[in-house]
């Protein structure tokens, strides 16, 4: 038995040791949210026993750094202590650092964009049961609907995909006058909101007959990829490229890279169908790209906090909304160069803190399914 | 990564063959030379044949292009490998390197404007963190896959304080035309590629150092007992690993314009793949930089070649993992024996 092998057996062991470890803990807070039911009683909270919760995936994606602002300016406004958890896109990490929260025993409010769909009910569940309230966006299991877990789980928001797809691609196709070749960009392929996207293409793509598309790659969201599939897409086909479709702002500027490099930016039009970030509407006002999309994370990052702050306070009761306030899509804009300077300023916190006076006043309608 | 099951035993080395069969070695040696780049030619015909756009001089030199940083990070992984060691941290060492680059340039975040100062800067950093790596496998004797497993995340942590809160986007007009830039009619990036292809085709074959290291991989004790620098040799490998990683995150973030701490995602992967589709032994001592970058190649061409034929991405995927599992095993077969564990 070398060293070599006995450091490896002593780590494996380690490993292995903590993997029970915490295997025994979730299975431990699995029974603690199973059997304490605090659910509240329908009393109002005071101001002083909340802590507003902002979960996101991670703060160097543009969108969720500024959802956590939105956040940030709402409580502030209230005087409510809010913490950030930043789970780094693992569902894991967002369970436990959710649950040491909740163990420290304040009325939780929570706003947060999970990991996966199936996540949600765990943590609407872990909520509900320590007497908090949870407002989940993007995405649930289809199945499971807020009304059916309790009054723990306010609401579900989420964001029309398939029109974003068959607005931007329009926009395309507009923008190439009804006759060329386009090629797509999708997401990860297992991707519910990538999928939608797409379809919303397809559906712009079936409504004419002039523009075909050549090709379609997943790019994973990734700005690499997108840059390196565009470069070997443009060999294939080269002229017949006149439009490219990412299904986000990164991929679309991966995309714009390549373009550039083959010297055909400005001949080949780019349209992205989500996240106007920053980049993205400053290569819009550039005439760079074509299109994007905004869902105004600053509202969505405040909005879900103050459902859940109306319906502890009792401003507002959970078991008498309707279920068109319980799952609902919100409204969301086309981003173009003729409306882009409106949204690349930055909104000031009484202007975050007022559009979500009421919080249900931009929802669009139900969800489709 | 796959490691053996440890038995604990120490293995001996393989019975005396009868002289009958002295030149199998030879003939295997070859082989793991040879078949990598009989793969990489008899791939090229294969899609020269059946992908329409393949065969031209825009698509060579795409391939060209998109291998490049690859290639530059193969480099430094080939380094540490060839001592039986392996480097996981190349993702996040990129990611700090590159974020270090950026907000010392001119930006968009702060009024840094450093130009080449700010490349040699994030060289550092990414030296820096390779310098880390050697010293705690070998002075605090931790398994390398271990160490650099915990530098990784270190140095995306690293990454995401840097970044704060807005996108650092690159604003010096010299560095950024690096992307498409030419220099002796050759696309930046390449230039940088094979100027470390060469370096450290001289570091392995024609320096002491390369002598060493060979050494060590082919067997560490015995290279102990002869006097060799185990220790030193192996911190220099790893921070010149480092250095590489580091060059690779400056000239990636270069191409995208910004800063980003997912600069590398993914090339840990194609990296590692590549060493050992080239034919470099996991348990160290055989193979070397050339086979690297026929590795490179042969992973760029095969996803270029298989997006050209139109296959489906999921079967984009499936083919290239595929093909590392049969380069693994054709590699270490004539090995198998000595692959206790990779150290």
């Amino acid at each position: 038995m070398t060293p070599a092998t006995r450091s490896v057996r002593a780590a494996v062991r380690a490993v292995g040791v903590a993997a029970a470890i915490s295997v025994m803990a979730s299975s431990a807070v699995a029974c603690s949210t199973g059997s304490e039911r605090t659910e509240r009683d329908g009393a109002a909270v005071d101001r002083g026993d909340m802590v507003m919760v902002s979960e996101v995936r991670s703060l160097t994606n543009p969108y969720e750094a500024a959802w956590v602002q939105g956040s940030r300016a709402y409580a502030e406004s209230l005087g409510i202590e809010l913490k950030v958890i930043v789970y780094g896109g693992d569902s894991q990490n967002a369970l436990s650092q959710l649950q040491s929260v909740l163990a420290a025993g304040k009325t939780v409010l929570l706003n947060i964009n999970p990991n996966t769909s199936a996540d949600t009910p765990a943590i609407v569940r872990a909520v509900q049961n320590s007497g908090g309230c949870a407002v989940t966006q993007w995405s649930k299991p289809s199945d499971l609907h807020p009304w059916d877990v309790g009054n723990g789980w306010a609401s579900y928001v989420a964001y029309d995909g398939v029109q974003q797809g068959a607005d931007t691609g329009k926009a395309l196709v507009d923008s190439l006058g009804g006759t060329g070749g386009v090629i797509a960009l999708q997401g990860l392929l297992a991707n519910e909101i990538s999928q939608t996207r797409f379809q919303g293409f397809q559906q712009a793509m079936d409504g004419q007959s002039g523009v075909t598309l050549l090709d379609d790659q997943p790019a994973d969201f990734d700005r690499n990829k997108a840059y390196t599939t565009t470069q070997t897409l443009l060999n294939k086909y080269g002229d017949q490229v006149n439009g490219i479709w990412a299904a986000t702002d990164s991929m679309a500027l991966g995309a714009l890279q390549a373009v550039r490099e083959a010297g055909r930016a400005g001949e080949i039009k780019i349209a992205s169908a989500a996240d106007a970030t920053p980049e993205g509407l400053g290569a819009i006002a550039d005439g760079e790209l074509l299109s994007t999309y905004t869902t105004d994370p600053y509202f969505n990052g405040a909005m879900g906090l103050a459902i859940c702050y109306q319906a502890m306070t009792g401003e507002i009761d959970v078991a008498s909304l309707p279920p068109e306030n319980r799952e609902f899509y919100v409204d969301q804009s086309l981003i173009t160069a003729s409306n882009v300077d409106r949204f690349r300023t930055v909104p000031s916190d009484e202007e975050i803190v007022r559009s979500v006076q009421d919080p249900f006043s931009r929802i669009t309608g139900p969800v489709a399914r | 990564m796959s490691t053996t099951e440890m038995t604990g035993e120490v293995t001996t080395p393989a019975e005396t063959r009868p002289p009958a069969r002295t030149d199998r070695p030879r003939v295997r040696r070859l082989l793991s030379t040879a078949g990598p780049l009989t793969a990489l030619l008899g791939l090229c015909a294969v899609f020269a044949a059946l992908a329409p756009g393949f065969a031209t001089a825009s698509n060579a030199m795409a391939i060209v292009e998109q291998a490049a940083i690859p290639v530059v990070l193969a480099m430094g992984a080939t380094l540490v490998v060839l001592v039986g060691g392996v480097d996981l941290s190349i993702e996040g060492v990129m990611a700090a390197s590159g974020l270090t680059f950026v907000l010392l340039a001119a930006n968009s975040v702060n009024g840094n404007d450093l130009g080449l100062l700010a490349v040699l800067i994030a060289l550092g950093v990414g030296l820096l963190f390779g310098v880390a790596n050697g010293v705690l496998h070998v002075v605090a004797r931790v398994p390398s896959f271990l160490v650099t497993l915990g530098t990784w995340f270190v140095g995306l942590g690293v990454a995401t304080v840097l970044f704060g809160t807005a996108t650092p986007q690159l604003a010096d007009p010299s560095l950024a035309a690096w992307a498409g830039g030419h220099w002796l009619g050759l696309p930046v990036v390449v230039v940088f590629a094979l100027a470390a292809v060469a370096v450290t085709v001289v570091l392995c074959k024609g320096t002491r150092l390369g002598m060493h290291t060979y050494a060590i991989g082919g067997d560490e004790s015995t290279s102990r007992l002869a006097g060799v620098p185990v220790g030193r040799t192996k911190i220099i490998l790893f921070a010149v690993a480092g250095l590489l990683s580091g060059l690779g995150g400056v000239l990636a973030t270069i191409r995208l314009g910004v800063g980003d701490v997912s600069v590398g995602s993914g090339s840990l992967f194609l990296t590692l793949s590549a060493v050992v589709v080239g034919g470099t032994l996991l348990s160290g001592g055989r193979g070397g930089p050339l086979h690297s970058l026929v590795g490179v190649l042969l992973l760029v061409v095969l996803g270029n070649g298989l997006l050209l034929s139109g296959a489906s991405p999921y079967i984009q995927q499936g083919a290239q993992g595929l093909i590392i599992v049969v380069a693994v095993i054709a590699t270490g077969w004539p090995a198998r024996s000595r692959l206790r564990v990779v150290k």
